[in-house]
């Protein structure tokens, strides 16, 4: 039945626990992720798509945690609930860097300095597999050739200092890849990146999506991006899924306010010179002074006097295409 | 290092020229001054009367051949007292300095990784203690205690080395050392935890983590390994310290080392063997802080390429 | 509806007074110091007077720390002591504060041959055991309180010298301060009025800290009896007498109570910059 989900999340909340306070930082959250397919998460800076994917996977700073809800992780037909599993428990390393893999936003900061780009490599095959450092070897190497590392015989014993950030970035990439995981977690992979390097980037996760049949999320803050690579998208403010739908229903059918106004700010090729990109007014609010009601309330245009109280439906608009707002009407995105 | 060294020894030099002490009473043995009618002739055979950098240099070269001069104040030689008491300093300083790194290193690890649980908060606590007890206070409490009360320890005192076996010398050199791991304890406790904290939150950290390896070996082969640098940098930075802090120390358990040369010094004068003890300390040390060095870039791939 | 925005500084505060130990050791700082201002209102001894017909009293009802070998109220000396003690720590830290305040300021901002020389002379000095050279300087210049705080300024000027550096390398790129520069401001102006206020806070941890290293370094040097002359009164002179084994064995008093209160009085103001620095410095 649910043969073609991998990735299931439902209702997952997730906080920090800053000065004995206990702040929430994601609420509610679900989303599903089928097999080779690409979720985009979006959202602006904060909105806690990071906070998102790092609570799947349990990998929260120290002072994080799961508040409630479950995300399931699904293979041969089994279930497995990584949230309920131990944190750093045998269980769930055994899913981390074998089953889903995760590539980090900022590449430079991302390796250890003091270990060969190869050995770091090599640690995730040697973990899983109990592989030796010999056998190992020529399989980094070879993952190392795919990803477009130039004389990767040499390069497997360099240390991070003497790559580039797009070079780097690949080797986070081999680390996600090299022990053929099914779903690979990709946070913001391009944002530390030059604007060339980023394409570069971006094309060999499509290719190991297409060549490989890899699941993916994607989470971004790039819109353009979202429309190249996702199938499905979930778009996140202050916490909250506030639409979630496949990419048509998101880029033809915007029917959050938050969701339309995000698209009205990427710039098109072919617009209109003279008129200005819209940006999205107000400020976003602090997590701490949010009251009742919808959480964008305070920026949007078509805000009214029941937006301000209470809980905000989660409404299906039709084929689970999901808004969390009182209207169900779409935005005209080009007004 | 040998720049910083020429540098000391300049400093000393002028230093010595500025004291008030006629050089040539500490240039040559005693017995060979004593006859006042050949002191001038000595003095002009000896260079005394050429300017200062020539005599500098004459001096340093001395130095190299093993030759540091005479004590002022009982006409022994500097080297002998040098080659003397500068081991049992150093005994004390070195013992010191490995009992306190193990012990400081591996409780600031269990504190980091155990972090706000009981043995950080002791260990926190106990550290801000160490560092603002004195120590000959505790010295003389450690005496009063385990020295006089319980008899379990000498009061002070060092077996000559090579006269009795090393068993036989330990007892001497329990209470001490015990001082002064104290405070070098805390500073390294509090400096390891911090750093390690620092690095637990490195974004490296997170991606070996991703990849379901065992927290051991996240905490071993990832935080322990990026932290031991500057842990080991913050170990020579209190080297000077701790040969400082021996000043004390010596003082309280009658330690023959160099520390109580220099106050012995100090006190009465001498000031051709402080400054020449001062020299010779400073020497080690900075030969020591070159092996860390060594041992930094070893450790930091970064370092060992430029 | 809307809280009120605090300020850093509020935040700060209030950070510093959630920190329980920290207050302990500021009301303590605070206690010790009071009771050594207030010496002359709280004992009528006076801590020179000699009395030969009460020497080495145990403690009792008059002498509540008991009498030295020369029939001297201990509790007084204790308490007159302290203030020298901490007198030179407080006079210590800020002159080396201020030298390296200034030191570093010149080389941060101005760079170049400056900084380096600075630079290099401050490394020098941190490698050279600091006891060792503060010994060598009293035996040059002599001894008294005056001396030993100049001593202190010359030789530990360091630390505050390379954080102030530091701040200043760093700062003389912001934006705000090229702004300025491109206004025309004179370097003084851009100095006092733009990169300074940045860098205190720091500075004014370690100077808390400092204090505390210089009543204990001060203590010691007088303790083996090369700091403070043994006329003067401080914590460290005051237990110089507990050198000889017999005052440690049967003059408990000599040597006991000003240990504590001195192990106090730093003890606190330790928890207090520990504080301060978990409040204004959170990154060391």
């Amino acid at each position: 039945m649910q043969t073609d989900i991998i990735l299931k999340v439902e209702n997952l909340s997730a906080g920090f626990t800053v000065d004995k306070k206990e702040i929430t930082i994601t609420k509610g959250v679900s989303f599903e992720v089928h097999r080779g397919k690409t979720l985009a998460i979006v959202g602006e800076s904060g909105c806690g798509k990071s906070v998102t994917v790092h609570s799947v996977m349990q990998l929260l700073p120290r002072n994080g945690k799961i508040v409630s809800g479950k995300a399931t992780y699904f293979k041969d037909g089994k279930a497995y609930e990584l949230s309920s599993m131990e944190r750093y428990g045998k269980e769930l390393r055994a899913i981390r860097g074998a089953e889903i893999g995760m590539v980090f936003q900022d590449p430079m900061s991302s390796l250890n300095p003091v270990y060969t780009v190869g050995a770091q490599v090599s640690a995730n095959l040697i973990e899983h597999f109990k592989m030796s450092k010999k056998e190992a070897r020529p399989k980094v190497v070879e993952m190392f050739g795919k990803l477009g590392i130039p004389d990767p015989e040499r390069r497997f014993d360099q240390y991070p200092h003497e790559f580039s950030g797009g070079m780097k970035q690949r080797v986070m990439i081999a680390i996600a890849m090299i022990c053929n995981p099914q779903l690979i977690i990709a946070d913001e992979p391009t944002t530390a990146l030059d604007v060339t390097i980023q394409a570069q980037i971006i094309d060999l996760m499509k290719s190991l999506q297409v060549e490989y049949g890899k699941s993916i999320i994607l989470i971004t803050h790039n819109m353009g991006l979202v429309a190249e690579m996702a199938d499905d998208v979930a778009v996140m403010y202050m916490g909250r899924v506030v639409e979630y739908g496949s990419v048509e229903d998101i880029f033809h059918n915007p029917t959050h306010p938050y969701t339309a106004a995000l698209l009205r700010s990427v710039p098109q090729l072919g617009m209109d010179r003279t008129k200005d990109l819209d940006t999205i007014r107000g400020m976003t609010p602090n997590p701490s002074e949010l009251g009742e009601g919808c959480e964008f309330a305070g920026r949007c245009d078509f805000c009214t006097e029941s937006c301000k109280k209470g809980l905000m439906p989660y409404n299906d608009i039709g084929g689970g295409h999901m808004v969390r707002c009182i209207r169900t009407e779409g935005v005209d995105g080009n007004e | 290092m040998i720049p910083m060294m020429l540098l000391i020894s300049a400093l000393v030099f002028f230093a010595l020229e500025l004291a008030p002490v006629d050089p040539i009473s500490y240039m040559v043995s005693p017995d060979m001054s004593m006859d006042s009618a050949n002191l001038e002739a000595l003095r002009e055979s000896l260079g005394l009367n050429d300017p200062a950098y020539i005599r500098y240099f004459r001096w340093l070269g001395n130095i190299f051949k093993g030759d540091f001069g005479y004590s002022i104040v009982d006409g022994s030689s500097i080297s002998r007292i040098i080659a003397l008491k500068l081991p049992a300093t150093f005994e004390l300083a070195l013992g010191a300095l490995i009992l306190s790194s193990v012990l400081g290193i591996a409780l600031g690890i269990v504190s980091a990784i155990r972090q706000n649980g009981i043995i950080d908060y002791v260990s926190r606590f106990l550290g801000v203690v160490g560092v603002s007890l004195p120590q000959f206070f505790v010295a003389i409490i450690i005496v009063q205690l385990f020295a006089v009360k319980l008899g379990w320890f000498p009061t002070g005192g060092r077996e000559v080395y090579g006269a009795v076996t090393f068993w036989d010398r330990l007892p001497n050199l329990v209470l001490p050392l015990v001082t002064m791991i104290l405070s070098m304890t805390a500073v390294l406790v509090r400096y390891t935890r911090n750093t390690m904290l620092d690095v637990m939150s490195k974004d490296y950290v997170k991606t070996a983590r991703s990849t379901g390896i065992a927290e051991w070996k996240v905490y071993i082969k990832h935080v322990f390994r990026n932290a031991m640098g500057p842990v080991l940098v913050i170990i020579v930075f209190r080297l000077p310290m701790l040969i400082g802090g021996s000043v004390v120390i010596e003082s309280v358990f009658a330690w023959p080392g160099i520390g109580s040369v220099i106050l012995g010094g100090v006190s009465t004068g001498d000031y051709p063997v402080v400054m020449m003890s001062t020299l010779m300390t400073s020497a080690v040390i900075l030969f020591a802080s070159f092996l860390v060095d060594l041992l930094t870039a070893m450790l930091d791939p970064r370092v060992r390429f430029e | 509806m809307k809280t009120k925005v605090k300020s850093p500084l509020q935040k700060k505060i209030e950070k510093l007074i959630a920190n329980r130990l920290a207050i302990m050791g500021f009301v303590l700082v605070l206690i010790i110091l009071l009771a050594c201002i207030a010496a002359p209102i709280i004992t009528d001894f006076d801590p020179r007077e000699i009395d030969y017909g009460a020497i080495l009293q145990a403690p009792s009802k008059e002498h509540i720390m008991g009498t030295d070998k020369l029939g001297r109220d201990v509790f007084s000396r204790v308490l007159y002591g302290g203030r020298t003690s901490i007198y030179i720590g407080v006079a210590a830290s800020l002159s080396g504060a201020l030298l390296g305040l200034v030191m570093g300021a010149l080389a941060g901002y101005f760079g170049g041959r400056i900084d380096s020389l600075f630079t290099r002379l401050s490394e020098i000095m941190l490698t050279f055991p600091n006891m060792i050279l503060i010994l060598v300087l009293t035996a040059i210049i002599g001894r008294g309180v005056g001396v030993l705080i100049f001593i202190y300024a010359i030789t530990g000027w360091m630390t505050p010298y390379r954080m102030i550096r530091s701040s200043f390398l760093s700062l003389r790129e912001e934006t705000y301060v090229e702004v300025a520069r491109s206004f025309g401001f004179s370097d003084a102006r851009i100095i006092f009025n733009h990169i300074l206020p940045n860098t205190l806070s720091p500075l004014m941890v370690t100077a808390t800290t400092n204090v505390a290293t210089y009543i204990l370094n001060e203590a010691g040097l007088s303790f083996i009896g090369v700091g403070i002359p043994i006329q003067i009164p401080t914590w460290g002179s005051i237990m110089n007498a507990a050198k000889s084994i017999d005052v440690v064995t049967s003059y408990w008093w000599l040597w006991l109570f000003p240990g504590v209160i001195l192990s106090l009085f730093v003890l606190a103001v330790n928890f207090l910059g520990d504080g301060l620095r978990d409040a204004f410095d959170p990154k060391q």
